[in-house]
């Protein structure tokens, strides 16, 4: 990695506990403290914080930093931290047996051949241009969580691009973009992962990469630039249909839906400042079935589950108070821009295991939007 | 000696209490970077009944308890010494019956004399004191949350109003509000509390108001708070609201100080602000091109010439209690008022906050020792010799709030992130405490949330008997916080241990 290590000095703490009065980890778990976490590194005792499994608590959802008042990066923190431990040998537990994780480390074998565009038969896509869809792991993930289907989001979204008179690069090349392998720790994972996506890409001519996932997009934007420069231009699908609806090159019927609310992801909202794009284009399609949550933007609450690695009865109590949240609304569909967090949901929604919250899909918002399309 | 933990430990494992006697290290400070060392236990319940369970077995095997909520914690009285057992209580009264503190509680509303007030009756009650009952982990921010859709808000609000209500009186806390309700100790009407009793524990419920007053400020000196009242004020619109902010331009610091405290002291007679914010301008506040410098009320407020130097004071309230600012400024001809929007208001209370020092890449140095001026007419004397000590050193610059008797001055040398700037801006702090805050400025020693460790080093012999009545009175065992009962607390600051 480029990017230079954050280290205890780095951070300008001043233990006001704004962290920690935010923090989602902390509203289920009272031992948690994201300021004692920093304090105890200041200290000096960064080592057994490595050694603890405080470090592969933290849900990585940055509100921590929206309430800083000195913007201590303790997310970086703990992201090294991980790093140090993992160099130790240390993990996390995994509820899915580290089953992305290994998925994740196969994919990053230069040798490995995939076939991962079955579900893009009859659609419109190519092997060279200017633009290129990043699918991330969806193709992978209807095999792996048997609720709802994931391929639908790519489906919709390569309705969506067509529909805007583009054809994008499809390719059986694409890997993993290594989200979770870069947050677990396991740098050197993500690295290959990250080479290998940015030469496939490249190799295809393209300069503008579409993702459909809020942490691809991330990924790609932010951490993929710190590997190197990057030859393309990175946009989540919500900001571009978006513009394309502003500019009519999309235009969408106004149908008569269930009420409908957004939950905002963590790395598309917190990480990357996107909170309009998608409430422009769900106005555009729900208009005024669109209700916003108590918990909106900057102060929306996380999924529960960072990089698939920290899913317990906690995550449980966090997911179910969200979807209340949205049925408070009136809201029949909570949508989302991104695939993780609706599998996160959805595992809740499937295996209610606290109480059901009854009458509450959880929908991607390029669904919506291509259910939507005017023909 | 036996260490008594862990015991301790094994009986809130059976009464099914969370603890923490592993990772300690993150209660062994708090926003003061002062330390008497590691804790040995942390223990976190969830309601009166814990806490009950927990203060009882502390009262019969004599465990000292040290109290933590949820605020920042300026003044060590939240750290405990070495091997000693924390109490966190800031899940008590907003946990959900899982134990998870998500979704808001629902308060009950009272009068001032106890009789309750339905919710949808609220708005009968605009004119009268009204109080929220919650619990004593609930914050500010978050009842604040609560009270909006009710068109109400807490009366008074500390600058973050992310600390507990609970450890807002213990710490008599004051924020916007407190020039026209008064610091928590004002805004308290009804207490319950777990106190400790020979042979266990009891709750007790305190509704005199002179005892509450008392009790105000105690640091957890005299036992666990679970549930109190705590006043609230209809939320005003913008029409309803008064902003303004005045400023005074003068080359010379002693007569500038002169001139802004004879204006306080004429506009506190004829006004009631809500708020009542001062800084000192500085250019330092901004990065070059920030934008606030192009703004067209604010950037003017920073545009100053070289070697003068610029007060300005930040008033909010009721419309018609604020009438007559305008007429006060007007006979100060040093002195321009300028009334303003929400918005820009907004803005300068931001600038106002980012002024005690919480900018990136660098630090507000610890200690919070606070300048308290009994009279604003000192100021100008004040200002003089906090200037001779400061000027030429770290960055830094007074800025305060003004409350009804008196005027707050907070100054942060601010720090880069490296141990020798550390170490002289602590230093620098001390000496301008031990300088400034002497009977010659008629100016005291305070630290911004409580007194803290020095609860009973800086009081009076009179207040010290008070504290002791008290103590007697709640606390008959002793178990409560007795470190703070020292004349010289054994205070270590942690700052030159830091980014070594």
């Amino acid at each position: 990695m480029s990017r230079k290590p954050i280290s205890a000095s780095d951070l300008p703490c001043i233990q006001c506990n704004k962290c920690t009065h935010v923090c989602p980890q902390n509203m289920v778990d009272p031992a948690f403290t994201p300021r004692g976490y920093l304090l105890q590194a200041l200290m000096g005792e960064g080592a057994e914080l490595e050694a603890g499994p405080e470090v592969w608590r933290c849900l990585t959802c940055l509100k921590c930093r929206e309430a800083c008042p000195s913007s201590t990066d303790w997310v970086g923190l703990v992201r090294e931290l991980r790093h140090n431990a993992k160099g130790k040998d240390q993990c996390f537990e995994c509820k899915h047996g580290h089953l992305v994780q290994i998925l994740q480390r196969m994919m990053a074998n230069p040798a490995i051949e995939q076939k991962r565009l079955g579900w893009a038969e009859g659609l419109e896509f190519a092997d060279r241009g200017e633009w290129f869809y990043f699918t991330g792991c969806l193709p992978y993930f209807d095999n792996m969580f048997t609720f709802g289907s994931h391929t639908s989001i790519a489906k919709a979204t390569l309705k969506l691009l067509n529909a805007g008179g583009v054809v994008p690069v499809l390719s059986n090349q694409e890997r993993c973009c290594g989200y979770e392998c870069l947050w677990n720790g396991d740098r050197e994972t993500f690295s290959k992962l990250a080479k290998l996506n940015i030469e496939t890409i490249a190799a295809t001519g393209a300069k503008k990469v579409v993702t459909s996932c809020a942490e691809c997009f991330h990924t790609l934007k932010a951490d993929y630039a710190e590997e190197r420069e990057l030859p393309f231009e990175v946009v989540h699908s919500v900001t571009l249909f978006a513009q394309w609806a502003r500019e009519g090159r999309l235009r969408f019927r106004k149908t008569p839906t269930p009420g409908v609310t957004y939950h905002d992801p963590c790395r598309l909202g917190r990480y990357e400042g996107i909170y309009d794009a998608p409430r422009e284009l769900l106005k555009g399609v729900a208009g005024d079935s669109f209700k916003e949550m108590e918990r909106i933007r900057g102060d929306a609450l996380c999924c529960g589950v960072g990089n698939f690695s920290n899913c317990d009865s906690n995550t449980k109590f966090l997911q179910h108070d969200r979807l209340l949240e949205a049925r408070r609304t009136g809201a029949e569909v909570m949508v989302t821009t991104c695939p993780k967090c609706r599998i996160h949901y959805g595992c809740y929604l499937d295996g209610r295991p606290i109480e059901p919250v009854e009458n509450l899909q959880v929908r991607d918002i390029t669904e919506i939007a291509a259910e939507a399309l005017e023909p | 000696m036996k260490n008594l933990i862990p015991d301790f430990a094994d009986h809130l494992k059976t009464a099914g209490i969370a603890f923490d006697t592993r990772n300690v290290t993150p209660y062994a400070s708090d926003a003061s970077f002062l330390t008497m060392g590691k804790p040995g236990l942390i223990i976190f319940p969830n309601d009166e009944a814990q806490v009950l369970e927990v203060v009882g077995y502390a009262s019969r095997n004599g465990i000292a308890l040290t109290p933590r909520a949820k605020g920042s914690g300026t003044a060590g009285a939240s750290i405990a010494p070495e091997g000693g057992v924390i109490v966190i209580t800031d899940r008590l009264g907003v946990v959900n019956p899982f134990g998870r503190r998500l979704g808001l509680p629902t308060p009950r509303f009272y009068t001032a004399a106890g009789t309750e007030i339905l919710r949808d009756a609220l708005d009968s009650h605009r004119n009268d004191e009204v109080y929220a009952r919650v619990g004593a982990g609930l914050s500010t921010e978050e009842l604040d949350r609560i009270l909006l859709p009710l068109g109400w808000q807490c009366a008074v609000v500390p600058s973050s109003g992310w600390s507990t209500i609970a450890g807002n009186f213990a710490t008599n806390a004051g924020g916007n509000g407190t020039p026209k309700y008064g610091t928590f100790q004002n805004v308290v009407s009804y207490l319950k509390m777990v106190v400790s009793r020979p042979g266990g524990a009891e709750v007790v419920t305190v509704t005199d108001r002179d005892t509450i007053r008392d009790l105000a400020g105690g640091q957890g000196l005299y036992g666990i708070i679970t549930e109190l009242d705590v006043r609230i004020a209809p939320r005003l619109s913008k029409q309803e609201l008064h902003s303004s902010f005045c400023s005074c331009l003068i080359d010379d610091v002693e007569t500038l100080g002169e001139v802004v405290g004879a204006f306080m002291v004429e506009m506190e007679k004829v006004t009631r602000p809500i708020i009542a914010e001062f800084m000192m301008a500085d250019k330092r506040l901004f990065k070059p091109g920030d934008k606030l410098l192009t703004h067209p009320e604010i950037g003017p407020l920073f545009d100053y010439p070289e070697g003068s130097y610029k007060f300005i004071m930040m008033y909010q309230g009721r419309r018609d209690e604020m009438a007559e600012l305008a007429s006060v400024a007007n006979r100060f001809p040093k002195v321009t008022f300028q009334e303003t929007g929400t918005e820009t208001f907004k803005i300068l209370l931001d600038l106002r906050k980012a002024a005690t020092g919480k900018s990136p890449g660098r630090v507000a140095i610890p200690g919070f020792e606070d300048i308290y001026v009994q009279d604003p007419r000192d100021l100008g004397r004040v200002l003089k010799a906090i200037y001779s000590i400061t000027e030429g050193s770290l960055p830094g610059r007074p800025i305060g709030h003004q409350y009804t008797g008196g005027l707050v001055i907070h100054y942060r040398p601010l720090a880069s992130l490296n141990r020798a700037e550390y170490k002289l801006a602590w230093e620098l702090t001390q000496r301008l405490c031990a300088e400034v805050c002497t009977e010659r400025y008629n100016t005291v020693k305070r630290r911004e949330h409580g007194l803290g460790l020095e609860l009973y080093a800086l009081s009076s012999p009179a207040e010290r008997a008070r504290l002791k009545a008290l103590k007697a009175r709640f606390d008959p065992v002793g178990i409560f916080q007795p470190h703070l009962m020292s004349e010289s607390p054994d205070i270590r600051f942690v700052g030159d241990k830091l980014y070594a």
